[in-house]
């Protein structure tokens, strides 16, 4: 589903990712382990399309991904990010529907459902629980029914509890919606996971 | 979702900011909106005034040209006379169709310490050439008595049919009648004929000013009757149209200043956005670049951040120039103590052309606000996007 090869980027005058290949099939959830800063969330930006890589290709679906970059993401990639940010003046209802702009966008009731927030669906997101933030970021990330999810370190700063809840919840929604993800991470508790079917090892730029 | 749910909800979400920008912008407005449409109600008011008066001409006794606009206008006190002949030399003048003497004789009022009451003698005459009416009652042409103006009426609680002690005389005489409402001085002064107000102050034939109606088919014959007249060491000729220029030349230096102060504040209330804009991108930032980074194009966050500028400026600017209309006769009162000539009620002109003009430039001020924090935005994505 999604082959990246011969990736360089730089920031700045330091090479971060030097000549990295990745392949990942459709359903086949990855892990990307490493220690902090050898460049998993580099990775995850130039496989978004966040930023754009300096040499190398990326292919989606057997095709060279080209275009709008922020149109792609919208239509095929959902993001979780490291931080938690929701847009704190709206509802959590209104969170979802704000970035629901894909062809085929599910009900943030059903998606909320599963996630045990459907009683939340009205409430202003600044009054909501760590936890319960991660829940709705994470519902978001699904919003537009993605192909592929990018998941940056989504167990960072969580009590082992709800860390262990947020991956529950983003393979419940993956095996929902019938999305891959691709998640970097250094927690231990991730690379545990049944549910991946390859992990790999950040190594001087490259995956080993 | 409706497209306004964001920006409304980011309003309410920042009560203090977005209060304290509408504010601003309202004050501004209304400061604008009143200072400019005063300068436009103030002309106006005067030439409605001079028109009032139904005069093409006025021969008073000499004086400098300013106090004789006064004394047209006001009526003015520290009176000079002149010579009643002069009317009658008037009356053969080939281009004049009418002749209206008149005397203002100020008296103290017993009800007020140091107040005066503005006597005015004229002809019966004078009602159908300055198109007076009355609110009630009847004209100087009913018999001997008094016409109150509007607020002489009120002051005096006098009606029709009542007796009215003339001060500084035991003359008790009555009052026939009481004049609409004319926003001008008449208001406040108290109408004779001419004739019985001389006999009853011992005036003789004293007049202070006559005024004069031209044929409209010989108006060509004005210059040269104004100049002869004007000519004279005892006399001098106004013509209504001089008054109003020269009304308009003492208002030249304050329009000059108006117009400085309401660019001042259009800065400021372009300022007042700016900030409002850049707090907005910094609290906004991190936020706005993770939509981005989602997917959501530029021209969408763009739009909906100026949609925020824009109900904020729309509702400050609505607001200011709403009050700058409610408020205007209280901002006349105010303004008007500055001014040479006092003309009555709201002078604050806002019609629909410069209002829509202060709406527009207030929408163009908040768009360009808007721009840095677009820039921003629009900079800042998606390389620094890796903060995320």
């Amino acid at each position: 589903m999604l082959a990246a090869h011969g990736i360089e980027k730089r920031w700045g005058d330091h090479p971060v990712l030097r000549g990295l290949d990745l392949e990942v099939s459709e359903g086949e959830h990855t892990l990307v382990a490493g220690p902090s800063g050898s460049g998993k969330s580099t990775l995850i930006h130039v496989l978004g399309r966040l930023a754009p890589a300096d040499a190398g290709a990326l292919h989606f679906r057997g095709a060279p991904v080209a275009g709008d970059a922020a149109a792609w993401r919208l239509a095929h990639v959902g993001l979780v990010f490291q931080e938690i940010l929701l847009i704190e003046s709206l509802t959590v209802k209104q969170n979802l529907r704000l970035v629901q702009r894909g062809p085929s966008p599910l009900d943030p009731a059903a998606l909320l459902e599963p996630l045990g927030l459907s009683d939340r669906l009205d409430a202003a997101a600044r009054v909501l629980s760590r936890g319960e933030r991660q829940r709705v970021a994470l519902a978001r990330a699904f919003a537009n029914r993605p192909t592929l999810l990018l998941a940056d370190e989504p167990t960072a700063s969580l009590d082992p509890a709800a860390r262990s809840a947020t991956l529950d919840h983003l393979f419940q929604l993956c095996e929902q919606v019938g999305t891959t993800a691709i998640i970097v991470s250094h927690d231990p508790m991730v690379a545990d996971r049944s549910e991946l079917r390859q992990s790999f090892r950040m190594h001087e730029g490259r995956l080993v | 979702m409706s497209f306004l749910v964001w920006p409304l909800a980011n309003l309410r979400h920042r009560p203090w900011i977005s209060g304290a920008t509408l504010g601003g912008v309202a004050v501004a407005a209304f400061l604008v909106a009143t200072l400019l449409g005063f300068v436009r109600g103030y002309e106006q008011a005067v030439r409605r005034d001079v028109d009032k008066l139904g005069f093409d001409l006025l021969v008073t006794a000499r004086g400098c040209p300013y106090e004789a606009a006064t004394l047209m206008l006001r009526g003015g006190v520290g009176l000079r006379y002149m010579q009643p002949a002069v009317v009658a030399r008037l009356e053969q003048e080939p281009a004049v169709t009418s002749v209206h003497p008149q005397l203002i004789h100020p008296v103290r009022d017993p009800a007020s310490p140091g107040g005066m009451i503005l006597m005015k003698g004229v002809e019966p005459s004078l009602a159908a050439v300055q198109g007076l009416e009355l609110a009630s009652g009847a004209w100087l042409d009913a018999g001997p008595g008094v016409v109150l103006g509007f607020e002489a009426a009120e002051l005096e609680a006098r009606r029709p049919g009542d007796a009215w002690n003339v001060p500084g005389t035991d003359t008790r005489l009555p009052v026939l009648g009481v004049l609409e409402r004319t926003g001008t001085q008449l208001d406040g002064t108290v109408l004779m004929e001419l004739r019985a107000l001389q006999e009853l102050f011992e005036l003789g034939d004293r007049l202070t000013g006559v005024g004069i109606r031209i044929d409209p088919d010989r108006r060509h014959l004005l210059p040269d009757l104004r100049q002869r007249y004007d000519d004279e060491a005892e006399l001098q000729v106004i013509a209504l149209d001089k008054v109003v220029e020269a009304l308009r030349l003492a208002m030249d230096q304050l329009r000059d200043v108006v117009n400085l102060l309401a660019g001042f504040l259009a800065v400021l209330a372009a300022l007042v956005l700016l900030n409002a804009a850049l707090l907005r991108a910094l609290t906004d930032h991190r936020q706005l670049l993770l939509l981005r980074a989602i997917g959501l194009p530029f021209r969408f966050l763009a739009a909906a951040a100026l949609t925020e500028t824009l109900l904020l400026v729309l509702a400050g600017t609505t607001t200011g120039l709403g009050a700058a209309s409610a408020l205007g006769l209280w901002s006349s009162r105010l303004l008007i103590g500055y001014l040479p000539y006092e003309p009555k009620g709201n002078l604050i002109l806002l019609d629909a052309a410069s209002a829509w003009g202060m709406v527009a430039a207030a929408v163009g001020l908040g768009v360009l606000a808007t721009l840095p924090a677009l820039y921003r935005v629009r900079a800042s994505v998606p390389d620094s996007s890796r903060v995320l």
